[in-house]
């Protein structure tokens, strides 16, 4: 079986006004089947650019990138919302080019969200909490064999952050996730990787209590 | 796992899905702060066309090819609604759905086919009612020959679209693009002949302006609209040429620039 997503001779880097920036320099590697990585990596390192690139709405500047599973839209708080139209409306969209069930879709997020008749009314009046879980329950309410997660988890108060978690537990089985998370107790609580983002190399690392040291002695 | 669709026909299906679902979100967003939503869309080509027929009806113009004013003026206004609108809503449908892009399969020449569709739609839609209309009201306004209107209409359809991608990719580099463009097309509305036909026209002015290839479509409609009516000036391989080749050039420079728009 092919593993989940292969990443061959990859690189990527952009011009800032501080010259050029590196995420990532010619790197091969592989995300692995039923396991799900936490990525670690300072501020500006690029995680968010790796978890773009990974699920294809960023290209990388020079090598490819394979996906063998069903993978998500990266799942964040800048979400594909429009802000003019209502969640339901937004949800059908994400329906539409999911090829998902509208009538089911729309039965899970009502439960899962929470949201009420706030899915009536349009995105620009919901709070970036009530963004995320609109955008979290459609993810769940879809069949993802991957979810892509982007600082989302820490939403919401600790009954909905509960609820999320049960709901990954409740997947685990049948998909997988990577993370990327400033927060090392949610990498904890999700993950049984740990992937380093740093200085253009991702390195993988099975032990996570290693890489969560390494990863404070980069940050300090 | 069901392999046994092919990768091609299975990444044509999600396109075909993903330019659908643009298509539905676009008429609930064109015209969004409104309750009639896509009504507008209609209405708005509808109130520009109408204004004019009274206008002109009033100062007593005459058609310069015989035949009905009102039914001359559509076969001039409609198709000139149509380039404009191309090319003015694909230069903008990546800027106006930017958040869309952050699903994977959303790519920009799905936001600009969705646009392409709904827009020549709206307008073919617009004509027929105009026409319909008009008919009904008892003049004379059955197409001489429906498939040569259809096929100016398709022509006008490249060149406009192919213009408006072009125009996309122009402005992802050039971002004051948009005011220049618009300030530059401006004259096309009284050089294209939506007021009058190329064999009213005097010397050397005819020449000069039948290198416009929006003249030659407008002519080529006319000429399969009205049955009295054979422009001896239009050029259809110079209108078709024009339109394939605007269209192939804004289809690479999407292309080209594909990568800048999906990292704006």
């Amino acid at each position: 079986m092919k593993p989940m997503i292969e990443l061959r001779g990859v690189s990527k880097a952009f011009r800032t006004r501080d010259g050029v920036k590196t995420v990532l320099a010619r790197t091969d590697c592989v995300f692995p089947r039923g396991r799900s990585v936490g990525v670690l990596g300072v501020n500006g390192a690029g995680k968010s650019t790796l978890l773009r690139m990974i699920a294809g709405t960023e290209p990388p500047s020079s090598g490819s990138i394979h996906r063998h599973v069903r993978m998500s839209w990266p799942l964040g708080f800048a979400s594909g919302f429009n802000a003019s139209l209502s969640g339901t409306e937004n949800l059908r969209f994400v329906c539409r080019i999911y090829g998902a069930d509208i009538g089911r879709v729309s039965a899970f997020v009502e439960d899962f969200s929470e949201l009420g008749s706030y899915l009536k009314m349009p995105v620009r009046t919901y709070s970036s909490g009530m963004k995320a879980r609109l955008a979290f329950a459609l993810s769940m309410a879809i069949d993802f064999e991957c979810y892509l997660i982007d600082e989302i988890t820490g939403v919401g108060d600790q009954r909905f952050q509960k609820k999320c978690r049960a709901a990954f537990q409740e997947r685990k089985a049948r998909s997988d996730l990577i993370m990327v998370s400033h927060s090392m107790s949610t990498i904890r609580s999700h993950c049984d990787v740990a992937a380093i983002l740093s200085g253009g190399r991702l390195s993988f690392y099975e032990d996570m209590d290693e890489a969560i040291g390494l990863y404070q002695e980069l940050a300090a | 796992m069901t392999a046994a669709v092919h990768p091609v026909a299975q990444a044509l299906r999600v396109q075909g899905r993903v330019i659908l679902a643009v298509i539905l979100r676009e008429t609930r967003t064109r015209f969004g702060k409104h309750r009639l939503g896509y009504l507008w869309a209609l209405a708005e080509p509808l109130v520009h066309v109408v204004t004019l027929l009274l206008l002109f009806g009033a100062l007593g113009r005459r058609s310069p090819i015989g035949g009905d004013l009102m039914v001359f003026f559509v076969t001039g206004i409609v198709p000139y609604l149509l380039f404009t609108h191309l090319a003015s809503r694909l230069m903008n449908a990546i800027g106006g759905n930017q958040a869309l892009l952050g699903y994977p399969q959303v790519t920009p020449l799905d936001l600009m086919l969705a646009r392409l569709a709904l827009e020549a739609a709206t307008l073919l839609l617009v004509f027929g009612l105009l026409i319909g209309g008009l008919a009904v009201a008892g003049r004379p306004a059955l197409p001489d020959s429906p498939l040569e209107v259809l096929a100016a209409f398709g022509a006008i359809v490249l060149l406009g679209s192919g213009l408006g991608m072009a125009n996309s990719a122009i402005r992802l580099y050039l971002p004051a693009y948009e005011r220049i463009y618009s300030a530059l097309m401006r004259p096309m509305y009284f050089v294209s002949g939506i007021f009058f036909v190329a064999g009213n026209l005097p010397q050397p002015a005819r020449d000069w302006l039948l290198w416009n290839p929006l003249l030659h479509l407008i002519e080529w409609l006319r000429s399969g609209f009205f049955p009295g009516f054979d422009s001896q000036y239009v050029d259809r391989g110079y209108a078709l040429g024009w339109a394939l080749v605007l269209f192939f050039l804004g289809l690479a420079a999407e292309r080209v620039s594909r990568r800048r728009a999906v990292q704006a």
